[in-house]
């Protein structure tokens, strides 16, 4: 947190140095935050560039005084809600994230776990995707999904559970196979 | 994938991506050019003006030379983070200082930052003060030059020639997982009065006072609601678990009382004992070979007695009830931001005093 402070207020005085800080420390973060909420290599790269790139610009009139993490979470979960409802609209279906990740390029890094685990969030309702990837990647708390969501804490805890047990079948299911 | 707890696990620990090298060079490069585009824009439409004003006059000139100067001074500290840096003697613009530092302040007024407490200096040369961000500071105010006002987001904390310390408490109960906001200041010397928008409280020396989001200064001590001899007793409980005093501890508990129920000479009531009835029936069983009060007093001591408190204790409410004859009070133990515990000891007026009946 007191890092952070500091990065703030460095950032605010067009600091490249705390730019570049604020990017090495929660670039893989907020890339694993979009794969998970997106399940696709491409738009989760586009999303976090976007978000980056528009953070850099705001240095001028950046006035955060909450948390930045948090800060940056919300940047990245509203561009994947847009990417969403974007894709339903054109009723576009994304990508594999295995051939994009897979493929020539390598933009994005991974183990195989980290693709099943991924690949199983893919199969889960957006609503209980978002409450686990905030919750157990983001580490927020049920009450601060509940406030992004505009829904109660209680929806948000049964969203989580439910979502977990979900995934929880798909992935026992692939090991009965 | 056996269990839930091992599935919330595996995400945590196993669902990870990276960029690749490319990526991170090539995005890493637009995010610096946006920075540097944004910045010359900036520049741009302001350049021609600031330029101007500073070479209109001698003493802006003079001004402008100090700032650099005062902004390689921060430069340097930013970067290197260390407490051996030290400021140039003068007013600084606005910096955040990060502890364990100690800064003095060109009037002589000196805050110590322990580890992991941030204040931002002001850098209005007309204002004493500065801005308490995060954590524990101890503050000495120079005395005869004027209000010295330190801002905090719960509240502002105007010192009347003292030294003092704050702490901002950020965290979350282990117990019971409620969040705790809160601003705890503490007076050595002299008085300060703390202030919001909810009300306003004098803090002498040797007391404490604690400031909660939209809640007016609380001083259990101040509170006129209750009666003088209740705050006594808490005074004295927090005095007995900040020193680990066992027997100063039970002195606040009526012996006389708990030996009665324990020897089933009383009837076992809630608002005497602040334990269950299973809890009474347990220490009947325990306590069966007692045969005085003091006796019992000198088991409790030889069984270890009361822990000494870890951290601070800070107490955020009395509430006393409307017969007035039984107080709750809602204090924390903080120990860090790890280490917050919600304790809600009660008392009770009975046999001609306030006794406290539960921790």
């Amino acid at each position: 947190m007191i890092e952070d402070e500091l990065l703030k207020w460095r950032f605010k005085r067009s600091s490249k140095d705390a730019l570049q800080r604020i990017y090495e420390k929660y670039l893989d973060y907020l890339l694993t935050l979009a794969m998970a909420l997106l399940h696709n290599a491409s738009e989760a790269e586009d999303i976090v560039h976007d978000v980056f790139v528009k953070f850099a610009e705001s240095s001028a009139d950046f006035k955060l005084t909450g948390n930045l993490k948090s800060y940056l979470t919300t940047c990245v979960l509203n561009c994947a809600r847009d990417k969403l409802r974007a894709n339903q609209r054109q009723s576009t279906r994304p990508e594999s994230i295995d051939s994009e990740i897979n493929g020539p390029d390598h933009m994005i890094i991974s183990t195989e776990e980290s693709l099943r685990l991924n690949h199983a969030m893919a199969q889960i309702p957006d609503q209980q995707r978002e409450v686990i990837a905030l919750r157990l990647k983001g580490k927020m708390k049920f009450r601060e999904i509940a406030k992004l969501q505009g829904v109660s804490v209680n929806t948000i805890q049964g969203r989580y559970r439910y979502g977990l047990n979900k995934l929880r079948s798909i992935l026992n299911g692939e090991v009965e196979k | 994938m056996k269990s839930k707890d091992n599935l919330e696990e595996a995400i945590q620990k196993n669902l990870n991506f990276s960029a690749s090298t490319e990526l991170h060079d090539r995005m890493l490069n637009d995010v610096l050019n946006a920075q540097e585009q944004s910045r010359k824009k900036q520049s741009a439409a302001s350049r021609p003006n600031i330029r101007r004003i500073i070479m209109r006059s001698p003493v802006t000139k003079l001004a402008a030379a100090a700032v650099i100067f005062l902004a390689a001074g921060i430069g340097i500290y930013t970067l290197t983070q260390s407490d051996e840096v030290h400021f140039p003697e003068v007013v600084p613009p606005p910096a955040v200082l990060a502890g364990p530092l100690t800064y003095t302040f060109q009037d002589g007024s000196i805050v110590n930052l322990a580890d992991g407490a941030t204040i931002e200096t002001s850098s209005e040369e007309s204002t004493r003060g500065f801005r308490h961000i995060s954590g524990a500071i101890e503050v000495t105010v120079a005395k005869g030059q004027g209000d010295f006002i330190v801002t905090t987001p719960y509240g502002d904390v105007k010192a009347l020639g003292t030294k003092f310390t704050m702490e901002l408490v950020d965290g979350t109960d282990t117990n019971t997982q409620e969040e705790i906001k809160l601003l705890a200041v503490e007076v050595e010397e002299g008085s300060v009065r703390v202030s919001n928008t909810k009300g306003s409280s004098i803090v002498e020396a040797s007391r404490k006072l604690i400031v909660e989001p939209d809640q007016k200064p609380y001083d259990y001590y101040q509170d006129e609601n209750l009666p003088a001899r209740l705050r006594e007793r808490i005074q004295l409980m927090l005095e007995a678990l900040t020193a680990g005093d066992s027997a100063a501890w039970m002195a606040n508990y009526n012996i006389d009382y708990m030996y009665k129920l324990i020897k089933g000479q009383v009837e076992y009531d809630p608002n005497l004992f602040g334990g269950s009835k299973a809890d009474a029936e347990r220490l009947q069983k325990m306590g069966g070979d007692i045969s005085s009060p003091q006796e019992l007093l000198e088991r409790f001591i030889a069984m270890g007695g009361i822990k000494k408190a870890s951290g601070e204790i800070y107490v955020r409410s009395v509430t006393l009830n409307e017969n007035g004859n039984h107080a709750v009070a809602r204090c924390i133990e903080y120990a860090g931001e790890n280490h917050i515990i919600g304790h809600n000891p009660q008392w009770h007026f009975f046999d001609n005093d306030w006794w406290q009946i539960d921790d």
